[in-house]
């Protein structure tokens, strides 16, 4: 089997929103919506800090889709539409999508956007890859891990683009895989384990 | 998983709803005031037909320093993707969000799509569109009309980093605005000492050489953000065991990410330096063999006139009108003493002269310069320095112990004490630093801004097109910061990028000044604030977009850049080049601009001094993916490797004979003119520091869509500031002094320092609440200053302010 993931180093991460905009670029994400976004854990303003001068504290956190094993939105999709599909990726078929937004609702890390309107796109047109399909109005989107790309043999674009090298992407089927010793090396967690919701997406320090 | 990862302090479930992240800012943006329309520039092709599809490649931003090589991915004649370009080691293929952005910021609300003709006051930003034709006769006939009236210097010239104006000033004859007052401050003091590094400080190894120092003391920069394309190789170095240590008054990214944060008093850098040095000197941690063979700690200096002793008085020039050469130190040598006779000799006859000595020459009282440091040092005492900085005495001392031990690095920046009016002082006491600890010119040991890896990396030599004889630039005798209050004869102003705005602090006077001028035109793809002062503006096209297959040729990180065409120019925008031309030609000029920008490339590589570059052109690079490698590029670059520095002497010249008027022949400290002053502080209590982000390359990037995502001016205080204040984050607040005000929103952060607040450079009144940034920032010229390399600094951040409430 196949499971495709990212570990992030939140030791490397400097918050600099790239994988963000990478992101937005290559899936045509648009207008008010990002698939991935950058936290500074538990601040109210972004590059805030925890604590009082000068004993302060900050975490920049990158949070997108988490592909989980047992997603949460998975499981509440009434019509089928969002589903795991063969290299361990959560992924929405649009055509089955019917807005219930009940994913919304499920998943625990805010992963996902809804499209409440015909999408906005300041440019006036579709950019990033040919390939993604264009989303129409009614529809849930999110990380889908890059599936045109990854489906190519390429790397997912936040991972390419990040100026910190902090992203590593890979099988966690496969036992010798960068990720996989990444993750038993560098003892890597998960966010919010309690869910249950297993996720694929590991983070480190 | 374990049980211990698992239990850490990560975000709850209602964290991810309400944690700070992108789309979640606090303020709302005023519009900005939309350019002639023009709809069907920016209407998808036809869906119907298939889409055609390809890549090229172009360079971006050089003056983050970045100059990432960018692959474009163009569909159906649009830019749609954007990614990191380059052949062969991936560390030299670098991109950062800003390159990403262009994929929107191009096409975006930001762009002047025609010429524009002034209709309203000046300042007001009223335009109509005019034809291009109407436009470049209009520009030229006042061009002829004001250098006929006037001189051929009457007309400034001024083009940002960004812009391709080149040709501009040579042809006209015109006057360029002297020095620039902006990223000099540091440099000032420390590049003299060094021989090298143009002023700016530029005269560190690269960022690489970081993984090969124990030590890699941050002062005053934030790397993190300002050099992101090229931040792996902080991390690289961390991971590889350098101990990253980062003094910022604020907490800033770099800070975060560094094993340890020091906080400073704003200003103060120097007097940490200063008590440093004194530790250094007291504990007997000085490196004597550095200071004896490659600095002038052994030269002697005249005991009563501080000046240095040279073998004879320099000789008058006969004319004294003519330019006079100064005297080589092999012409006229300084005096060192013989460390086995204890006489006084020429320092060209002793390699390893003694650090410390008395003696005559010529019947003077003689002392080495290291003996008048440690004399001058002793009011310099550690617990002083912990006095000035808020630093603990102890961490100084600590801090001073490691730095000596080395091999360390010593990285400085532009963003923070260099916009201090002491500035110097602090570059010329970290040159001093380095020297009595030997930190320079060996593995791991450098001095300088790191900042921008192409500028301190391998850099080929690049040839240029050979300009007409006669075609020169005019001198310039007044700096531009300088024309409101000195007599110039500068009636005229084309700006290629925003001077108005962005380089000049106290805009209240700037407008004033401006608003003398004859005309003003302004060049630049984005309508910025400096531009709404412009009677003309030009659309020049951006980065992404040229007229010819190739539009020019420069040196990246490591490797030579071209840009190729990505995309037709959009809208009604033209080329720099092709402006120079059309402006040349109504003026007889024509003749001296190459007719292609193919032509041009590859002059600037067939007039090159190495082999391996002028032997390439610009299709055989485009041919190798629109880079080539500097041969050799895996090796970490070095700078005086041999210990040689670029200095008349040879050494390290840290005794600055120009300065002795100022007591500044040696580094001494001097507090900040506006900060310091305590009395216009009971009125303006904050200091307010208008530094860098990532979010930003200085003002552009204001108009960028998917970057305002991120950032929209916002003024953040310590929420002790804020509290005392009745502020809460949302507020809109109005930051002033007695030389202006302005308003944005306001916002709590702990890391900022209390009485301290800090704002992102460049806020001008289109994306605040009101008004500019620049209105309350200090241009108070320090009278050494104009003693100095590059004259003095403009001390944007020695500002003192107070906010309110709006």
């Amino acid at each position: 089997m196949t499971r495709l993931a990212i570990a992030i180093n939140l030791d490397r991460c400097v918050g600099c929103h790239t994988c963000a905009l990478s992101c937005k670029m290559q899936n045509n994400v648009p207008e008010g919506m990002l698939w991935n976004r950058v936290l500074t854990e538990d601040c109210d303003v972004m590059d805030g800090a925890l604590g009082t001068y000068p004993n302060v504290t900050r975490t920049f956190l990158p949070v997108a889709c988490q592909h989980c094993q047992n997603a949460a939105c998975q499981r509440v999709c009434p019509t089928g539409a969002t589903y795991k599909d063969d290299k361990g990726r959560v992924e929405i078929d649009y055509d089955k999508c019917i807005g219930c937004r009940m994913c919304m609702a499920a998943c625990p890390y805010n992963a996902r956007n809804f499209n409440w309107q015909t999408p906005v796109r300041v440019t006036g047109a579709n950019y990033g890859d040919a390939e993604v399909p264009v989303r129409p109005k009614g529809v849930a989107e999110k990380c889908t891990l890059c599936k045109e790309r990854t489906d190519r043999g390429e790397e997912p674009m936040c991972v390419v683009c990040c100026p910190a090298h902090a992203r590593i992407f890979g099988d966690l089927d496969d036992p010798d895989s960068e990720i996989s010793q990444t993750i038993l090396n560098r003892k890597a967690w998960t966010l919010l384990e309690g869910q249950g919701t297993r996720p694929s997406v590991h983070y480190f320090e | 998983m374990t049980e211990s990862s698992s239990t850490r302090g990560r975000l709850t479930r209602r964290g991810f709803l309400k944690t700070a992240g992108a789309a979640a800012g606090v303020a709302g943006l005023a519009g900005v005031a939309s350019m002639a329309t023009a709809d069907g520039w920016l209407a998808p092709a036809s869906a119907e037909a298939a889409p055609e599809e390809h890549v090229a490649r172009t360079y971006h931003q050089s003056h983050c320093g970045g100059m990432c090589s960018l692959a474009c991915t163009v569909r159906d004649g649009r830019m749609v993707k954007v990614q990191p370009n380059g052949v062969g080691n991936p560390d030299f293929q670098t991109i950062c969000l800003k390159g990403i952005s262009e994929v929107a910021h191009i096409y975006g609300k930001g762009r002047v799509q025609t010429p524009l003709k002034r209709v309203g006051e000046r300042g007001s930003g009223q335009f109509e569109p005019i034809s291009w034709d109407e436009a470049l006769d209009e520009v030229a006939e006042l061009i002829k009309t004001t250098q006929d009236a006037y001189g051929r210097d009457s007309i400034m010239v001024l083009a940002t980093a960004e812009a391709d104006f080149g040709f501009l000033a040579p042809m006209l004859g015109a006057q360029t605005g002297g020095f620039d007052g902006i990223d000099v401050g540091t440099g000032n003091g420390l590049d003299p000492a060094m021989g090298f590094g143009a002023g700016y400080a530029m005269c560190a190894p690269e960022a690489r050489d970081w993984q090969r120092s124990k030590l890699v003391l941050t002062v005053g920069s934030n790397y993190c953000e300002s050099s992101l394309p090229n931040v792996f190789t902080f991390f690289d170095a961390k991971e590889a065991g350098a101990h990253m240590v980062t003094v910022d008054p604020h907490y800033s990214t770099t800070a975060s990410k560094s094993d340890e944060w020091i906080p400073i008093e704003p200003g103060t850098d120097a007097a940490l330096f200063l008590g440093m040095i004194s530790h250094i000197i007291d504990n007997d941690l000085a490196d004597e063999d550095f200071m004896a063979q490659h600095s002038t700690m052994p030269f002697l200096v005249d005991a009563e006139t501080g000046l240095l002793i040279r073998d004879h008085e320099e000789i008058a020039p006969v004319d004294e009108a003519a330019e006079a050469e100064p005297e080589t130190p092999e012409q006229n040598p300084y005096f060192v003493i013989d460390p086995v006779t204890g006489n006084p000799v020429h320092h060209t006859q002793c390699d390893t002269p003694a650090i410390s000595g008395t003696t005559q020459v010529r019947g003077r009282n003689a002392v080495t310069v290291w003996d008048v440091l440690v004399e001058g040092q002793k009011p310099y005492t550690v617990d002083w320095a912990a006095e000035i900085t808020g630093i603990p005495a102890e961490r100084i001392a600590s801090l001073a112990e490691e730095y000596a031990e080395g091999p360390s690095s010593l990285a400085l920046g532009w963003g923070g004490n260099d916009k201090m009016t002491n500035a110097d002082i602090a570059g010329h006491a970290a040159a001093v630093l380095v020297a009595i600890t030997g930190n320079v010119g060996k593995p791991g040991a450098g001095v300088g801004v790191y900042v921008g890896q192409s500028y301190n990396s391998y850099a080929p030599a690049l040839g240029a097109w050979a300009l007409p004889e006669d075609w020169a630039a005019a001198a310039s005798e007044v700096s531009i910061y300088d024309m409101p209050y000195r007599e110039n004869n500068c009636h005229a102003a084309i700006f290629c990028g925003d001077i108005v705005a962005q380089h000049l602090a106290n805009m209240n006077v700037t407008c004033d000044w401006a608003d003398t001028l004859d005309f003003i035109v302004t060049m630049d793809p984005y309508f910025t604030e400096g531009a709404k002062w412009s009677d003309y503006i030009l659309p020049c096209t951006s980065r992404f977009e040229y007229d010819e297959p190739f539009g020019n040729v420069k040196a990246g990180y490591s490797q030579i850049v071209i840009q190729e065409k990505i995309i037709d120019p959009l809208f009604e925008a033209r080329t720099d080049l092709w402006i120079q031309r059309e402006l040349a030609s109504r003026l007889g000029l024509k003749a001296g601009i190459p007719e292609s920008s193919v032509d041009r490339c590859n002059a600037i590589l067939s007039t090159s001094t190495e082999p391996w570059v002028s032997e390439l052109t610009v299709e055989k690079i485009s041919e190798n993916g629109a880079v080539w490698p500097v041969p050799d590029r895996e090796v970490i670059r070095e700078v005086v490797p041999d210990q040689v520095f670029p200095t008349p002497t040879g050494r390290m010249e840290l005794y600055y004979d120009g300065m002795v008027p100022f007591d500044q022949q040696l580094p001494q400290w001097e507090p900040c003119t506006e900060i310091a002053d305590e009395s216009l502080r009971a009125q303006f209590p904050l200091q307010l520091t208008n530094t860098r982000t990532r979010f930003r390359i200085h003002n552009q990037f204001y108009d960028s869509d998917w970057l305002q995502l991120m950032y929209e001016p916002l003024v953040m205080l310590n929420p002790a500031d804020m509290a005392s204040r009745g502020l809460e984050t949302g507020d809109v607040v109005r930051v002033f002094n007695d030389r202006g005000e302005f308003k944005v929103h306001a916002a709590a952060n702990n890391a900022i320092r209390p009485g301290s607040v800090r704002i992102y450079e460049a806020a001008t009144a289109d994306y605040t609440v009101a008004g500019n940034l620049q209105n309350v920032t200090n241009n108070t010229m320090i009278e050494r200053g104009y003693d100095l390399m590059c004259g003095p600094v403009i001390p944007f951040s020695d500002t003192l302010v107070e906010i309110e409430k709006a």
